[in-house]
């Protein structure tokens, strides 16, 4: 009997569903997401996709959802919650003193995501509405120092006060949040205890939620939010994750949904820390190169995706994942390990414009997105889009945008880019729309070379590109830089669908610390950092192992790996270092640690970053509790000849390209086979990406159905 | 190093013949360096903007290394740092984000270099590293390091890589960095005079050692050092690979361009959103400092600044500032230099103006007059030992001048929404003594780096949001700054009613509680890094009531343990002006609510003292009683104004829901109480020409003014004689009228 894989990405407009069989093969289903329950647009784009596998729900359901061995779900309905300010009405017990933790937040928080214009200038900045209001704090007199010494001890008559306060203005949950808990729980744990206490009493119960378990890590303001965040919208989005399994297991479904969390990692949709998961549509891409990655052997990928909105990228090194321990998101810093992946606003559907007190050109960083979409889409829009320059250039098929789905009218996109672009700037409407595509290629390039590249080699990695508009423009960012290789894959467009199947079960936890490794210390000092360090691995991994075990799986399934950030003492950056021993047990096995954080040290910052006689600090340690899942099967092709099918030729189109038309050979992805060789300048297309490849480029598809991309033929 | 163009260098000569040459283009074709035309732009306006946004990348990779390196958290997490590129006459090409008040001085800097001749000697080598931080020479304070490095390609000197960081100790004559008491220049702490201070990309030791033997924090310092030096060299080198792509003459063309096309920008922003004519902004700051712990005893005496503000646009659209009637220097370190003058306002033009093109452009879309010999702006003429030991003090609060006064010229021309109130104070707080670590320290907390940001023409400031002298404002968490001070917060909430009173009020400030912990010692320093001492300053506008000044605290030999002991209340917060929480709840030997910033705490602090420092907010905008009432509500809702607040200042009657705390707005009473505000303020208010006969008056006897205000009014007029004329003739005066 068949078994299938099944991950869902519940977007904003649309939810994606992908089947994956115990080949590989996969279909997709798509349907408009139904926020006020999803499990209804979840069974209507899973319907769409078995229709492409000639099923029928209603008839084959359940048969097929008996063969489900895996499925995944990743939603939006904790991110609406914070968006739309309709998650649980939370109260929040704070240090006293700090009752505007939340409602002040930072001045960092206002100018997130802000250009740097918007920076400078005042008037943009903006706090978020805050998830907690002030009538629903309460302060309580306490304190613990950084050493995690009572300097206050907690003051209990005010605790009972709050709660019972909170609890009589109705409260829906209850956060809790503490100065330096997570050096010393104590406190909050004795103020959860009242709480409960409190509630048992008086009959009414809700959820109680403390810092120093959901997010036992330094800065306070990044803490609250993640801890509020979970009280706040952790529990609604659990009832909507609870229906999608309910309506999966009434088709015949046998197992637990699970769902993805921010890190890169699949769990139970049980599992307490639903927060993690609070942001994780951009996570499947990524993990879809890791896994990717790790089947063909490569160790460091750049992945790239571009959207019609976004430019998202983010580096695997050394097979290591990227993670931002303190993530903005939502005009909040987090305390919540996200997959650092970082963003800017530059896609196909980026808005190109000039300024009006300069005549320099301006991309974005808004964008026309899917919808109303370009000007050629005739949907209302009149400003020029990147995508309307590609039409323009001839590198879009006019006919076959999004496999001929969509009608384009070129001609409006000319009469619009040469009235607001082309003649202002005195020149040739397809010279400036080569200038314009070549400007946000531009951008991307920078924000990969520069923002997330530095102090690594790009010699060492391979440049990954996927998204509807990846292939597109990929050999444009790639420029010329040195990348060890260009790739990019024939399902680019839904590339992170697929990614979201990839996934391991993966449980991580993160714990603030602070060890010290004075320079020329002696081996007992030395040795005194080092326990600190292991104990806290082995305090960390006992709960891992406890909630992977609750789940039920054996512990010889689970695999441990040890990670600590270290730093330079009296630095305030600290670098994510993977433990070459999983305890440190010897002055040998501290040395090894401190080599392998130097290595990363010096290729980062330069060795003028290096100070003499340095002292080494540890200020955090995370530990990564992982089990290995079904995974779609990355299929290995026999290898055909160079030459592509006839039935592959589309024939030839015009395409302007280092200032004049070229005739370039036009091939439909969906007939080219592994083996098969391209030579630029040419353009293969497929209904939901095209891949552009400009003259002295060339494309060889390996066994795995991967397009290698060279430049001259040499590489 | 890039020592494949090391190879074939050879110093280009006559950058001093080129920085007289565009002085004189400028002054013939009004464009910078004569460019009339921006042809590289026009003729290939992709890669214009595209080379502009791989050098915006390079500045700020070179922040992201710098930074990382730094190791003070003034410049990583305060933002009190910035990288910049410029050309080889100093002018800023590019520059980081960080604190944008430096690009200014850098590209001065660079020219006094050339000037002084330094090309032929030392000379400028590959790997040279250069530094400065003497206001006698082009710095703004002496813990403003600022680093330099030459590029150079095939042997050519193309292009300057710079960088500024604030250190945490500069080895004044006090602890810390912000030397508000420095009597004079011999007490402004370590000089770095314009030297090269390290050559093949390494410091001199002897640099290092100087650091190490003359600051208190020489590892934080020498971190820094390190953190500007890793930023400089990676601009550097990705600048070598940029001109490798695209080619040395395009470089060179387009970073000339790039900075002409700002001072266009600057120039078509002015001329599209101000009016011409001419404006001048009053504005005052005190140094109350009479019968506190000064270093000299002609210290022993308060002090009034006069921080006049004057602009002028022409029908082209030409800015002219003016300092005319600045008071005269004082015996603190709150003088400043016109360089530094300059630097500021570039800053500044940057709030008002707002620019994605940021560099030196917009300097030569304005003039500033030299400011009065003698005087704050410009004191070394005639006393050349003055001291600069925080030159920012006045000038911020100057500056706050000119978010007011373009404020007024927006609005004039219709463009509300880009009208901004006075920016806020920023009052400083220092520790220094012997740490958690049994190790001595002494730094700069984050807390002024956050201040209410000014109200807006159709909107609210926001809390804790703006710094005037960074737009990167950030306090950051308090867990962070509990590192490195033996202290523990117990309190860092927003402070209520701190913003100005307005239809739109300033975003509000906050307030630090902290409590002495695991330390011997130290000392608490209140610093004036720009604030008021007794006086009210810069008003708010169109109606507004000001912000109140900085009222300290702090309590030494507390009863605190005792009141742990018996769970009895502490201090959070400042608590009820007319009664503070402190004075409320503690017992002290010494105990001084209401101090008058700034100031040294008498003895050090030790277990269980008590410091509470309040962050100002800023000024308002439009008369307080015509403020929405709901937003009063929300603010009351919020505790960011008292009840009696809402009655008496904004006219606004509501009451509390005891149960869910919720406000309501009484309507009825509310326009009654509005009508009963009107009614007062007609019955106090008499007609102008009454109200000037009677200051006038005052002002030919001489009545009620203070030594400092004769003093200020004194020194303003001898410098600036035709100040002088027009306050005579403005107040009738005779012509001989002194103060």
């Amino acid at each position: 009997m068949a078994r299938y894989l099944v991950a869902c990405d519940a977007g904003g407009t649309m939810t994606d569903v992908i089947v994956v069989d115990e080949a590989g093969r996969s279909v997709i289903g798509k349907a408009p997401t139904t926020p006020h329950d999803e499990s209804i647009g979840y069974m209507e784009s899973l319907e769409e996709a078995l229709r492409y596998m000639q099923m029928d729900l209603a008839k084959d359901g359940a048969a097929f959802c008996g063969a489900i061995e895996t499925a995944i779900y990743t939603g939006t309905s904790m991110l609406n919650a914070l968006i739309n300010l309709s998650g649980l009405r939370t109260g929040l017990l704070v240090t006293r003193g700090f009752e505007d933790v939340i409602v002040q937040g930072r001045g960092s928080q206002t100018f997130i995501d802000c250009q740097w214009s918007e920076i400078t200038h005042m008037q943009y900045r903006k706090h978020r509405r805050p998830l907690v209001p002030r009538k629903l704090t309460r302060g309580v007199t306490e304190r613990v120092d950084m050493f995690g010494r009572t300097v206050i001890p907690l003051y209990e008559h005010e605790v009972e006060r709050g709660v019972r306060e909170l609890l009589a203005d109705g409260i829906e949950s209850l956060a809790i949040l503490f100065l330096h808990s997570f050096r010393n729980p104590a406190h909050e744990q004795r103020a959860a205890a009242m709480a409960r206490a409190i509630m048992q009493e008086t009959g009414r119960t809700v959820p109680v939620v403390i810092s120093s378990e959901v997010a036992p890590t330094m800065r306070e303001v990044s803490r609250a939010n993640a801890t509020v965040i979970q009280a706040y919208a952790s529990e609604p989005a659990r009832k909507q994750l609870l229906r999608v399994e309910e309506r999966l297991a009434e088709k015949g479904y046998r197992h637990s949904l699970k769902t993805v969390l921010c890190y890169g990692g699949i769990t139970n949709i049980r599992y307490p820390r639903l927060f993690e998961t609070v942001m994780s549509g951009p996570v499947g891409g990524i993990m879809g190169a890791h896994y990717l990655a790790r089947t063909i052997g490569l160790d460091h990928v750049v992945c790239s995706d571009v959207g019609g909105t976004s430019f998202d990228a983010g580096a695997i090194t050394a097979g290591m994942l990227p993670i931002n321990r303190e993530p903005p998101f939502q005009q909040m810093y987090v305390n919540v390990p996200m997959l650092d992946i970082r963003s800017i606003g530059a896609g196909t559907g980026t808005y190109i414009r000039l300024d009006p007190q300069t005549s320099r050109i301006k991309l974005g960083p808004d964008s026309a997105g899917g919808t109303p979409g370009p000007v050629f889409q005739e949907q209302g829009n009149e400003i020029p889009t990147v995508n309307d320059c590609n039409i323009l250039l001839g590198v879009l098929n006019e006919h076959y945008y999004l496999g001929g789905r969509v009608k384009v009218n070129k001609q409006k996109s000319y009469d619009v880019f040469k009235a607001k672009i082309a003649d202002p700037l005195g020149l040739d409407v397809y010279v400036a729309a080569e200038q314009c595509v070549e400007l946000v290629n531009v951008l991307m390039r920078e924000h990969l070379v520069r923002s997330l590249m530095v102090g690594h080699d790009l010699r060492d990695y391979v440049l990954l590109g996927y998204g509807g508009g990846g292939p597109l423009h990929l050999l444009g960012y790639a420029g010329d830089y040195p990348w060890k290789a260009v790739c990019t894959v024939p399902h680019a467009g839904a590339f992170s669908a697929w990614g979201g199947a990839c996934m391991d079960y993966a449980h991580r936890r993160h714990k603030s610390v602070s060890a010290i490794l004075p320079h020329g210390a002696d081996t007992a000092t030395r040795m005194h950092a080092a326990a600190i360090v292991t104990a806290t691995w082995e305090e960390l991994e006992k709960e891992l192992l406890a909630e992977l075990e609750s789940e039920g799986f054996r512990r010889d399934q689970i695999s441990l790996r040890q990670i600590v950030y270290i730093r330079y003492y009296g630095q305030l950056e600290d670098v994510e270092v993977e433990s070459p021993v999983p305890r440190l047990a010897s002055d040998a096995d501290v040395d090894a640690l401190v080599a392998a954080f130097e290595d990363v040290f010096t290729k980062m910052f330069t060795l003028a970053g290096k100070p003499s006689d340095p002292t080494y600090q540890v200020t955090e340690v995370s530990v990564i509790a992982q089990v290995d899942t079904v995974k779609p099967t990355l299929a290995k092709h026999p290898l055909e000849g160079t030459t592509p099918r006839t039935q592959a030729s589309k024939g030839t189109r015009q395409v302007f390209q280092l200032g004049r038309w070229h005739e370039a050979k036009i091939w439909e992805m969906g007939e080219l086979r592994p083996g098969n060789e391209i030579d630029g300048i040419a353009v293969i297309e497929a209904p939901n990406t095209t891949l552009f490849v400009p003259p002295d480029w060339h494309v060889r598809i390996d066994e795995y159905d991967i397009y290698w991309l060279t430049r001259g033929g040499t590489r | 190093v890039s020592t494949a163009h090391a190879a074939k260098v050879e110093p280009r000569p006559g950058l001093r013949g080129r920085v007289a040459e565009n002085d004189r283009l400028l002054r013939e074709t009004g464009c910078l360096f004569g460019l009339e035309t921006l042809a590289r732009k026009h003729e290939d306006p992709g890669t214009y903007e595209a080379v502009w946004h791989i050098l915006l990348n390079i500045c700020n990779t070179g922040w992201t290394v710098g930074c990382k390196v730094s190791s003070s958290p003034v410049a990583a997490e305060g933002g009190d740092a910035l990288w910049s590129l410029h050309l080889p006459t100093g002018e800023a090409v590019c520059t980081s984000k960080g604190i944008v008040s430096h690009p200014g001085l850098l590209s001065l800097l660079l020219r006094r270099y050339i000037e002084q001749g330094y090309e032929e000697n030392p000379g400028f080598r590959p790997g040279d590293i250069f530094e400065n931080n003497d206001p006698h020479y082009g710095g703004i304070h002496s813990p403003d390091f600022q680093t330099t490095i030459p590029i150079f390609y095939e042997g050519e000197l193309v292009a300057w890589a710079g960088s500024v960081s604030h250190v945490m100790d500069a080895g004044f004559i006090t602890p810390g960095s912000i030397g508000f008491l420095n009597p004079d220049c011999f007490s402004d702490g370590v000089p770095v005079t314009m030297e090269r201070v390290g050559e093949g990309d390494r410091f001199y030791p002897w640099y290092e050692m100087r650091m190490k033997s003359r600051t208190r924090t020489p590892d934080w310092v020498l971190g820094d050092a390190r953190g500007r030096l890793a930023g400089c060299l990676t601009i550097r080198d990705r600048v070598i690979k940029l001109v490798d792509k695209y080619g040395l003459a395009f470089v060179r063309d387009v970073m000339r361009e790039y900075i002409e096309d700002s001072r266009r920008y600057a120039v078509a922003r002015v001329r599209t959103q101000a009016i011409p004519g001419r404006v001048r902004k009053s504005n005052f700051k005190d140094l109350a400092m009479a019968g506190k712990r000064v270093i000299l005893p002609e210290q022993n005496i308060d002090c009034l600044f006069n921080l006049p503000l004057e602009v002028s646009i022409d029908g082209d659209a030409k800015v002219r500032f003016s300092l005319r009637g600045a008071s005269g220097w004082v015996p603190f370190g709150e003088n400043i230099t016109p360089a530094a003058c300059i630097s500021a306002l570039l800053n500044g033009y940057s709030h008002v103006v707002g620019f994605d093109m940021f560099n030196w452009g917009s300097v030569a879309a304005w003039t500033l007059d030299t400011p009065p010999a003698g005087s704050w702006a410009n004191p070394y003429p005639v006393n050349y030992f003055a001291s600069s030991g925080v030159a920012w003090a006045p000038a911020v609060m100057w500056l706050s001048s000119l978010y007011e006064t373009f404020g007024r010229l927006y609005y004039a021309r219709g463009f509300i929404e880009e009208v901004a109130a006075g920016a806020a104070t920023t009052m400083t707080a220092e520790f220094s003594g012997v740490n958690q670590y049994g190790i001595y320290s002494a730094g700069l907390t984050l807390e002024q780096a956050s201040n209410g940001s000014p109200a807006r023409g159709m909107a609210d400031g926001e809390n804790s949001a703006w710094s005037i002298y960074t737009p990167q404002a950030d306090f950051g968490n308090a867990e962070i700054t509990e590192l490195f001070y033996p202290i523990v917060y117990i309190g860092r909430n927003v402070e209520p009613d701190s913003g100005g009173y307005g239809t739109f009020r300033g975003g509000l400030g906050h307030t630090a509680v902290w409590l002495v912990r695991n330390t011997p010692g130290i000392e608490y320093q209140c610093g004036c890094a720009g604030i008021r001492s007794k006086i009210v300053a810069n008003h708010g506008m169109f109606g507004a009531y000001p912000t109140w000044p900085d009222r300290p605290s702090y309590a030494i030999d507390t009863d605190v343990a005792e009141l742990i002991a018996a769970q009895k209340p502490l201090v959070h917060e400042r608590g009820d002006p007319e009664r503070p929480d402190l004075v409320k709840n503690v017992h002290a030997r010494i105990l001084e609510p209401n101090a008058i910033a700034p100031f040294v705490t008498p003895e050090l602090l030790h277990e269980n003292d008590l410091v509470i420092h309040p962050i100002s907010g800023a000024q308002a905008i439009g008369d307080p009683i015509e403020r929405d009432p709901q937003m009063v509500k929300a603010d009351l809702d919020n505790a960011w104004t008292r009840e009696w607040v809402a009655r008496n200042v904004h006219g606004v009657v509501a009451t509390q829901d005891p149960t869910s705390k919720e406000w309501t707005v009484d309507e009825t009473a509310t326009a009654r109480r509005r009508d009963e505000v009107r009614t007062e303020r007609k019955r106090r208010g008499v007609p102008f020409r009454e109200w000037w006969q009677a200051e006038r008056q005052k002002i030919l006897a001489g009545e009620q003014m203070a030594e400092a205000v004769r003093t200020m009014w004194r020194t303003s007029m001898r410098l600036s004689p035709d100040y002088a004329e027009e306050l005579r003739a403005f107040w009738k005066l005779p012509e001989d009228f002194a103060f």
